[in-house]
């Protein structure tokens, strides 16, 4: 088992900088999920990781060992691919068994870490049978299995779960987490599925146009983004953003802008002081649309004019559970998500009242969050 | 709709069953011509045979053993069968490692190499004759089995490197990379997993060149020479018309010895073919 340490990374593929100065500390038996939007990089930090990738500057080490130069069969660690590649010739016992045989190693050793490994995965009536004759589930599985039976120090995993339909996703989800809590080896795994990361990261790093935004455990980003991208790409239906002023009486402070007046709440204030300092200045006001309810039904928290606004309603959508908003104020558009006891209709005029405690603020010019 | 279906699948099962005909009636025509007598090939069309099949008087192996003893056919098989399948395992094997070079390597000119091997696929052939020729007298490779053979690998293999290439070029990298993390080097990446993967395109491969060598009589004639000894089938026969330009059993025999290989090359790998011949055209 082994930790995994990125020091100034940079990836670059001629002009284009695929991962900038990755700094990065993944400690023995985490799980660690990158995530980001197609292109931000996260695929080619694992693959640099992986060895599959060169390294343009800074230094990669598993363990203790810096690995820059090792090719991918010397760094001890084993990769599930998003689309599985299995060795289509051959049996799943054999594709299990691919990596033992090259590495030597004893044929009944290889029967018994195949044999235990399937049985963990639950394929053992499967190992006869080629992979064309699995469905996406049993395959993932397999590719699971393969990487298991090697017993290596790093697991890597590239969207391992995007192929699949979402029940079996969920399901499979779980079942990683449960195989982490068991083999306890160092994961790291690649997903632009922010659901997927937040139900089964210990640690999130979040990346963006190749570089590392923040790495948080999962509430820690959610509640406290460091900036606009993390606070809108964390999070679903995503951070509703809007420009606002942010205005001083006294003690009190105030967001106004676009049809709507809240003030901003104490406890807000205690935890975020840097807030003052932005006293009077134009701010990005964040606030996610589970921290939004329609006034009348509102049981979480006291609904006044100081923390309301009213706005349009746009698109209903009931989900069961609750009700997706999608409403406009002034020219902004935003969504929330109220209880499913809320009467709005399309067209109709309704309050909508705001937890003003789980208000973010952003600085306009360098996006990041006031704290 | 249904019925312009039922229309649609005749018509295709009428064209197919004309085509089959179109090649098997003369195929047949030889064969039994050849196992005919002189007086009755001359005499009677090989259908007239149809009015007592079983009456088996009327075949006679004759024509083969003259065939093969006398006119050297039997020599003229061996030679085709050792130019061929050595003419086919060269170029074919090179072109694997070629093309998986080209295919999963990065190196150095790597694109402006491919491209003059794209170039050479449009050479006429023709044009080589006089220099090779010339040096191969040089190096005393003229009439040589190890000729012929280095001439068919050399005008085979820019076809077969292309071919080979576009195969391997659409495997899923994914399914290298998978190898080389499992701890497989680039050799038994080639082996264990390129090769196995590429066997339809190998055998449409092999079934191409094996059908190209065995029936070049223009290669063979310039780089071997009609002597008896290395001449192949493709040669003898040519002769043979001229000698017995009038013994039709004689030649019918000849023909028919020289189609039989072919044939069995194509059979054996046949379920192949079809698969190889559309290898990377469509996503799996």
């Amino acid at each position: 088992m082994a930790g995994v340490t990125l020091e100034n990374v940079t990836k670059r593929f001629g002009d284009v900088v695929a991962v900038k100065e990755a700094t990065l500390e993944v400690p023995d038996q985490d799980f660690l999920v990158l995530v980001g939007p197609s292109g931000c990089g996260k695929t080619t930090t694992l693959r640099m990781v992986a060895g599959l990738e060169d390294i343009t500057e800074g230094k990669i080490k598993i363990g203790e060992k810096v690995v820059n130069d090792l090719p991918p069969k010397d760094r001890d660690i084993a990769m599930v691919f998003q689309n599985y590649a299995l060795y289509p010739h051959m049996n799943v016992f054999n594709n299990m068994g691919f990596g033992l045989k090259l590495r030597k190693i004893p044929r009944d050793e290889i029967t018994k870490r195949v044999k235990e490994a399937a049985k963990l995965l639950g394929i053992e009536n499967l190992l006869d049978r080629k992979p064309a004759q699995l469905s996406g589930g049993q395959r993932q599985r397999v590719a699971l299995g393969r990487a298991i039976v090697r017993n290596p120090q790093v697991f890597l995993m590239d969207e391992p779960l995007s192929n699949l339909d979402a029940k079996l996703r969920v399901q499979m989800r779980a079942e990683l987490s449960k195989l982490h809590d068991r083999l306890k080896t160092t994961i790291i795994y690649v997903t632009h599925d922010q659901t997927e990361a937040m139900t089964m990261g210990d640690k999130i790093v979040v990346q963006n146009e190749g570089v590392i935004q923040q790495v948080a455990p999962p509430l820690t980003l959610y509640n406290e983004p460091e900036n606009m991208f993390v606070a809108g790409f964390i999070g679903s239906p995503a951070m509703n953003f809007i420009k606002v002023k942010l205005r001083r009486e006294d003690e009190d402070f105030f967001v106004d802008g676009a049809d709507l007046n809240l003030k901003l709440s104490s406890a807000l204030l205690d935890k975020r002081p840097g807030i003052k300092e932005y006293a009077n200045q134009d701010v990005i006001m964040g606030i996610r649309p589970e921290d939004l309810g329609d006034a009348q039904v509102e049981k979480e928290f006291q609904v006044s004019d100081d923390n309301s606004f009213t706005a349009d309603v746009e698109v209903v959508e009931p989900l069961g559970s609750e009700i997706s908003l999608y409403f406009k104020i002034g020219d902004i558009s935003g969504i929330a998500r109220v209880d499913a006891d809320s009467k709005a209709r399309v067209g109709d005029k309704i309050k909508l009242a705001c937890n003003t405690e789980k208000i973010h603020l952003f600085d306009r010019e360098t996006e990041e969050a006031i704290k | 709709m249904e019925s312009r279906n039922l229309f649609m699948r005749m018509l295709m099962h009428a064209v197919i069953i004309i085509m089959v005909l179109i090649w098997v009636v003369p195929t047949l025509g030889i064969l039994i011509s050849s196992i005919r007598p002189a007086s009755d090939v001359l005499n009677t069309g090989w259908w007239t045979v149809f009015k007592s099949p079983l009456e088996v008087t009327q075949f006679t192996v004759e024509n083969y053993e003259s065939i093969i003893e006398r006119a050297g056919m039997g020599t003229a098989f061996r030679n085709s069968v050792i130019i061929a399948s050595v003419g086919t395992l060269l170029p074919v094997t090179t072109a694997a490692f070629a093309a998986f070079g080209f295919s999963r390597l990065n190196f150095w000119g790597k694109r402006f190499l491919f491209g003059i091997i794209i170039g050479l696929i449009v050479v006429p052939l023709q044009m080589t004759f006089i220099p090779v020729l010339r040096v191969y007298h040089q190096v005393g490779l003229s009439g040589t089995f190890l000729g012929v053979w280095l001439a068919h690998t050399a005008y085979g293999l820019p076809f077969a490197v292309f071919m080979l290439h576009n195969f391997f070029s659409a495997l899923p990298r994914d399914l290298f990379e998978a190898a080389y993390i499992d701890g497989a080097s680039l050799l038994s990446v080639f082996f264990r997993i390129a090769l196995p993967l590429s066997v339809p395109a190998l055998a449409s491969l092999i079934i191409f060149q094996f059908l190209w060598v065995w029936n070049d009589l223009l290669v063979s004639l310039i780089y071997l020479g009609g002597t008896r000894d290395v001449a192949p089938l493709t040669v003898r026969l040519a002769s043979l018309v001229g000698s017995y330009g009038q013994d039709w059993h004689l030649l019918t025999a000849a023909a028919f010895i020289s189609i039989v290989v072919p044939v069995v090359v194509f059979i054996g790998l046949q379920k192949y073919f079809v698969r190889g011949i559309l290898a990377g055209s469509v996503k799996s």
